[in-house]
């Protein structure tokens, strides 16, 4: 028996010319099909990341079923269709769908969660998501008013606890996962981002300010130099915000893995914060450059960088002893309405 | 056949390497490994689609799964039990080149044609389904954010503007089909010389534009053109057209995350605004019939554009793919070609 623990690194072995041909030819098929493609492409996509990430020489799968996601697009496609017309014509109903989907939020992340870990494999065994949709309200309702309400103090808090969430409510097999992180190191992230935008931002906003101003009071003059504030300020706020998302993402990830344990495996986080803010700029710069090309080597560039960077610690034996647990099937509308309405159910 | 694997039981993460022997025609895939032999029903066997360079994955039903790297044998296998035969094509085209290529030429073409022929095409059958009372409540919200931030209060002296409905209102009344509409003037503020077309009717027209004119035939052409964006619901036309786009857009790259959203919105702008540059065109041909029937010569608009473009200093230079009208010596010569006047008009109609 070998009860010594070791570094296990995680490695992605896609590659961005590979996975550039998979995804313009899924893409062309997509819409040769008229878009009913479109799940099976995202399937294919979706299991080119997972079946290319390898763990101590076995690589995960991803199982979905394409018509069960294909069921999911559907219904989420009909609710955007419904939005975004409404948005431009009757912007009650598009409020009121708006509303709607804050309250259904913790439902949608939750099934969204448990359907995605449901299908992702590895060894043969499923990963779980076991949170409940009653704890979803109180990580993203509750403590999302909250930091509204406290004017954002509250708000590093909230995202300790949907990290908590998502980390701490993973199975795989019949093991669970367990999070002990703590509050302080989102605090000091939080301050961080707030330092870096605190510039852009305060430039927006005063030319804003100084628009509308010039407006009531000033003349032409006035009104030009503080359109060109308020023109500096959106422009440098954008071009800060890769910086400040890269850093709390990275930081996230450190914070998270570090405090998080599967059975009796740990994990180490290495992801710097520089290297993905780094990733980011580059893959925006390329992208424009190329009209959107790019995008499959930036995708490959930053998978790489997620995993590339994690290992896991244990023995061979902690490794192989999972055992299976019973599992049930779970609906693919929740995945899709998580999508298409862009919201960001990862850790961050 | 025969070849080897790793089997995942289903029950435990641990790896059991096996021997696989099957023959064509045996009901049972046989598993070889150290602690003995596995009979598994062939009916329950799924060969996994081959993807890039990843370990194969043959699922067992009950018996779990293999991975192997013998794709030559796991391929024997599926086409044997007639599976994954459309997924092999697919993976057949990711790996050439030449498909790529024709992969690329298909998606910007289609994407070209969907937006700038599928889905203004699609928006102008959708528009008749919204109704009008909605498009008004838009315009009306539009008009009061343009008076927060753009527009001041009309200087223009109340028998001046009243002079000016009257002409549109006469012409209309001769005419008899103009859409539904109501005339605001404004100070343009920061845009200065310009008049617009509000969704439900609503035409605004600046100050400094009733300056710029040397006639009133020259406003009257303005006016029609912008009736001409009235009659055909363009506003609305164009929001739904962008809003299919953006629809399209994320079936399309909806899970590439906000950087793919960026790749895709950025042809779209593109061809959006000569998706507008269309409807300018149209506005205008509305507007040359519209002055003709009126026996009202068609060029004054054109000159009145003309000035309107050297009063501004950077429209000359903005090449025609990237500004929203068409380039300003185009539309002038459309105006002023063969001009001739209705036939009920009379020898003379100068302005």
């Amino acid at each position: 028996m070998d009860q010594e623990r070791r570094v296990y690194p995680l490695q992605f072995t896609g590659s961005g010319g590979e996975y550039f041909r998979i995804w313009i030819v899924n893409l062309a098929l997509t819409i040769l099909t008229l878009g009913i493609y479109s799940a099976w492409a995202k399937v294919r996509r979706k299991r080119y990341f997972t079946q290319h990430s390898y763990l101590a020489g076995h690589n995960f799968d991803y199982l979905a079923n394409p018509v069960n996601i294909l069921k999911g697009r559907l219904i989420a496609g009909a609710l955007f269709l419904i939005y975004v017309l409404s948005s431009k014509t009757m912007p009650m109903l598009a409020q009121a769908l708006l509303v709607a989907l804050f309250l259904a939020t913790p439902w949608i992340v939750t099934r969204s969660l448990q359907f995605n870990a449901h299908y992702t494999r590895h060894r043969g065994l499923s990963f779980h998501f076991h949170g409940t949709v009653g704890e979803a309200v109180k990580v993203y309702i509750m403590w999302g008013l909250l930091s509204v309400i406290t004017l954002g103090l509250a708000a590093p808090y909230a995202m300790y606890r949907r990290t908590g969430f998502y980390a701490g409510n993973h199975g795989f097999g019949s093991s669970r996962t367990e999070f002990n992180g703590r509050p302080w190191a989102f605090y000091k992230m939080f301050l961080v981002a707030l330092a870096l935008l605190i510039v852009p931002f305060g430039l927006m906003v005063a030319g804003v300010a100084g628009v509308a101003v010039a407006k009531a009071h000033g003349g032409p003059d006035m009104m030009k130099s503080m359109g060109l504030v308020m023109v500096a300020g959106i422009l440098l706020f954008y071009l800060t915000l890769p910086l400040a998302i890269g850093y709390v993402r990275a930081r996230t990830a450190n914070a998270m893995f570090s405090s998080t344990r599967l059975g009796a495996l740990d994990f180490v986080s290495r992801h710097g914060a520089w290297r993905l803010i780094g990733v980011y700029y580059s893959n925006l710069i390329l992208i424009i450059l190329t009209l959107g090309l790019f995008t499959p080597w930036a995708q490959v560039r930053l998978a790489r960088y997620w995993l590339d960077n994690l290992d896991v610690v244990g023995s061979e034996d902690d490794l192989d002893g999972f055992v299976a647990a019973a599992s049930d099937e779970v609906n693919a509308a929740g995945l899709e309405m998580a999508d298409v309405f862009d919201i960001d159910v990862a850790f961050t | 056949m025969i070849f080897t694997a790793l089997q995942f039981d289903g029950l435990s993460s641990q790896p059991r390497p096996v021997r696989v022997e099957w023959r064509p025609g045996e009901g049972d895939l046989v598993l070889v490994g150290e602690s003995g032999e596995q009979r598994v029903p062939i009916g329950a066997v799924r060969v996994g689609d081959r993807l890039g360079q990843a370990a194969r994955i043959i699922y067992l039903g009950a018996a779990g799964e293999l991975v192997c790297e013998d794709h030559a044998a796991a391929d024997a296998l599926a086409r044997r039990l007639a599976q994954g035969g459309a997924m092999r094509a697919v993976f057949w085209l990711e790996r050439r080149y030449l498909a790529a290529l024709l992969a690329l030429l298909v998606s910007v073409a289609a994407g070209w044609y969907g937006l700038r022929h599928a889905m203004p095409w699609l928006a102008a059958r959708a528009v008749p389904m919204v109704p009008v009372g909605v498009e008004a409540d838009l315009g009306r919200q539009t008009l009061s954010a343009l008076d927060v931030y753009v527009f001041h209060p009309s200087r223009l002296p109340a028998a001046r503007q009243a002079t000016i409905r009257n002409a549109l209102a006469t012409a209309c009344a001769r005419l008899g089909d103009c859409p539904h509409y109501r005339l605001e003037f404004r100070d343009g503020g920061q845009i200065g010389a310009n008049a617009m077309a509000l969704p439900g009717g609503t035409l605004v027209m600046t100050d400094e534009l009733v300056a710029l004119a040397h006639s009133d035939t020259e406003l009257i052409g303005v006016l029609a053109h912008e009736l001409g964006h009235v009659a055909g619901r363009h506003t609305l036309r164009n929001a739904l057209a962008s809003s299919g786009a953006l629809m399209v857009g994320h079936v399309l790259f909806g899970d590439l995350g906000s950087l793919g959203d960026l790749s895709s919105g950025l042809p779209a702008v593109l061809l959006q605004t000569s998706y507008t540059r269309d409807m300018e065109a149209e506005a205008d041909a509305y507007a040359r019939r519209f002055m003709l029937r009126d026996c009202l010569p068609p060029a004054a608009l054109a000159d009145l554009l003309l000035r309107l473009e050297s009063g501004s200093k950077v429209s000359g230079k903005v090449p025609e793919f990237l500004s929203s009208h068409p380039l300003t010596a185009d539309r002038v010569s459309a105006l002023r070609s063969g001009a001739v006047l209705g036939p009920d008009c009379g020898p003379v109609a100068t302005p």
